[in-house]
């Protein structure tokens, strides 16, 4: 009696497991694509200029699957004739994995990941769409996966929105996301300027006052000139002097340096007037007849500009000092009016 | 033998509904894994049975949950295509909402001929019902019922209960379509920027803004990128030379020159249009404009309608950029939807 009551529970038991896996399998969800969780498709050249382009294609799988082997992206044929794509020779819709997109908050922009195996395949293309076949990969749910494909795809003349299409990967079950994109008319915008030549010069003062000059010791004053261009050739300076020279009208007496132009003179050791050139700032080159390079040292000036400076290449602020010195003998005529006048030019070589 | 009988005993009542009466219905029944006592004979064996059920019409009605009115649908004036928002619409009269009344969200294609599924806590769509209080559910700002179809009709209704014994009917119905398609729309309104002469030790900003019209039903959004040709401003009259991009957002008012990008103003009739890093920065900041596709704009994650960037291009020569008239780039502005 107890057997046949045990059988019969282990009977309903079995029938009630019988029930559960017939219910289960009679439930159980057909296999079928899921939705990805997002998909983008990015042109490089979004007008309807007929020409061809490539882009982007991202995929953010919203299930990880470890059975991919193709993923596939069709694009729209619009109104089949002005609006939409046309699609090119597999070879040119060869896949890349550089450059690809970021996503994320700019603090925290994470670039996307490359789509597995898919750097330098060719798709098959067929219809509107394109397909990439790889070795079998896996893809992890909630990564952003992105391959660029080359430039096999032309917008029609027309521009539209609302361009749709898919992306797909095949597996167990695959993604599927719907994407939309837009031509228009221009995508491009021509920025243009100018930058006009520009010469700056100035001088740090118009005069220079010698004072009492001596017969033992050589007295000096300077001037600063600072020269600015954008000259791609640079610049030259040039000077001259008045042709008296350093003269007083009272005395009808000049102080000059025995001697001629191009040679430097060392008034430590004669006596006259002369004037010694030092690249301040920005390296110019100095003449050599002005490139006295000593407290003493210097060159004879004369009533016509000679060159004193030049620099080969553009500077913002470069600057020249002009150093006159003199000294003496004991019978130069004395004298509170001794003057000279001295004249800079300069200009850019454009 | 006794197998096949007990079988085709008890098949009706699994897959119908469950037994029911005038006034109650058996909708799940199961029992437990049965006692641990393996001898032969025992005393012990026991068998633990869970009976879901509901209540219908008549006096039991005393015990029963108010049946929730219709809920409200929203696809966003036709921009959701693969999501509905949905508020329950429930009130007591004495107060709020008590959180042990919970309700479950029913959803079908059909009007629950064929096809009936359940909002799930994670808001997307499966088999069993899953039951929730009026808060989790969103409360009066309600939810949005995720991975559905484009281009598709839905019904939802929503029952109610509070402990056991007590649960309602599923309520009225309320109906509304997911949008057709995905949409993307985008334009350029400006084609040139000529910022004039640009005076050296100066920052220049072009004399008129660009602007970008978007819209787009994306769910995550649209992003606007920019990339330029030149990585600069090139000009080919002075032997190609360029007026470099700064790198990074930087201030053009620092440098001996430069050249970049700065977002100015955004605008939309609905949604949220965004300036971007490094792109968001005020007076002479501005982002790089090189061959990389840098993104400009963005719909803040969610759809957008009527969406208005603008934008300005600044610039800095030195006194050594060679002169020339002929200082160029052209910027290309894309935009991508992440459907």
């Amino acid at each position: 009696m107890k057997y046949k009551s045990s059988a019969k529970i282990l009977s309903f038991f079995l029938v009630l497991s019988v029930l559960f896996l017939g219910s289960y399998t009679y439930f159980a969800k057909p296999v079928s694509a899921a939705e990805a969780t997002f998909g983008l498709v990015r042109l490089d050249r979004m007008k309807a200029a007929a020409v061809a382009t490539g882009g982007t294609v991202c995929l953010k799988p919203s299930a990880s699957d470890t059975t991919v082997t193709t993923i596939a992206v069709a694009f729209s044929n619009g109104n089949g004739s002005t609006t939409g794509f046309t699609l090119g020779l597999a070879a040119t819709f060869a896949a890349t994995v550089t450059d690809l997109p970021y996503f994320g908050p700019y603090a925290s922009r994470v670039q996307a990941t490359a789509f597995p195996g898919i750097n330098g395949i060719s798709p098959v293309v067929g219809g509107q769409s394109i397909t990439y076949t790889v070795a079998s990969t896996s893809l992890t749910a909630g990564t952003v996966y992105c391959f660029n494909f080359g430039a096999g795809l032309t917008p029609r003349t027309t521009p539209a929105s609302d361009l749709t299409g898919t992306i797909s990967t095949n597996g167990t079950p695959g993604e599927t996301a719907t994407y939309a994109v837009t031509t228009i008319t221009e995508d491009q915008i021509a920025v243009t300027a100018t930058v006009p030549v520009i010469f700056n010069f100035a001088l740090s003062g118009t005069s220079i006052i010698l004072g009492n000059l001596s017969t033992s010791a050589v007295t000096s004053g300077n001037v600063v000139a600072t020269i600015g261009t954008n000259a791609k050739n640079g610049w030259v300076a040039w000077l001259k002097n008045s042709t008296a020279g350093l003269y007083s009208t009272l005395q009808t007496s000049a102080i000059a340096t025995t001697g001629s132009y191009g040679t430097i003179y060392d008034l430590s050791t004669t006596t006259g007037y002369l004037l010694d050139v030092d690249a301040t700032t920005g390296s110019p080159s100095i003449d050599a007849a002005y490139d006295g390079n000593t407290a003493d040292k210097g060159g004879i000036m004369q009533d016509t500009y000679k060159q004193i400076a030049y620099k080969g290449t553009p500077g913002a602020a470069d600057q020249l000092t002009l150093y006159l010195r003199a000294k003496v003998t004991t019978i130069q005529a004395p004298s509170s009016d001794y003057a000279d006048t001295i004249t800079i030019a300069a200009s850019g070589e454009f | 033998m006794l197998i096949i009988l007990l079988l085709l005993l008890i098949m009706p009542f699994s897959v119908s509904a469950g037994p029911s009466s005038t006034n109650f219905e058996l909708q799940n029944y199961s029992f437990g894994s049965g006692g641990t006592d393996t001898s032969f004979s025992s005393a012990n064996y026991r068998l633990f049975g869970t009976i879901d059920y509901k209540s219908d019409s008549g006096l039991i009605y005393l015990l029963q949950s108010g049946v929730p009115a219709a809920p409200t649908l929203s696809n966003n004036d036709s921009r959701y295509y693969d999501k509905l928002h949905l508020t329950i619409n429930y009130s007591i009269s004495y107060g709020s909402i008590p959180s042990d009344i919970l309700f479950a969200v029913a959803v079908s294609t059909d009007n629950f001929v064929a096809d009936t599924k359940y909002v799930q806590a994670d808001q997307t769509l499966s088999t069993n019902p899953v039951w929730q209080s009026y808060t989790t559910w969103g409360g009066a700002t309600g939810l949005n019922i995720l991975n559905l179809t484009k281009d598709t009709i839905y019904y939802a209704k929503v029952a109610s209960k509070q402990g056991n014994f007590t649960q309602s009917p599923f309520g009225p119905t309320a109906t509304l379509p997911t949008a057709e398609d995905n949409t993307l729309s985008f334009d350029l309104l400006t084609t040139t920027m000529n910022l004039g002469n640009l005076i050296p030790g100066s920052v220049i900003t072009s004399p008129t803004e660009a602007e970008i019209n978007i819209t787009t039903n994306s769910n995550s959004g649209a992003l606007v990128y920019i990339y330029g040709t030149n990585a600069g401003l090139k000009s080919i009259n002075a032997g190609n030379y360029t007026i470099s991009t700064v790198s990074t957002n930087e201030d053009l008012s620092g440098l001996s020159q430069g050249y970049g990008l700065r977002g100015t103003t955004t605008a939309q009739t609905s949604g949220s249009l965004v300036i971007e890093e490094p792109y968001n920065g005020s007076g002479n900041i501005v982002g790089p404009i090189d061959t990389q596709k840098r993104i400009l704009f963005s719909t803040n994650d969610a759809a957008i309608d009527s969406g208005i960037g603008k934008f300005e291009i600044l610039a800095k020569s030195s006194l050594l950029t060679p002169p020339a008239s002929d200082y160029a780039d052209t910027i290309t502005i894309v935009a991508a939807g992440t459907f």
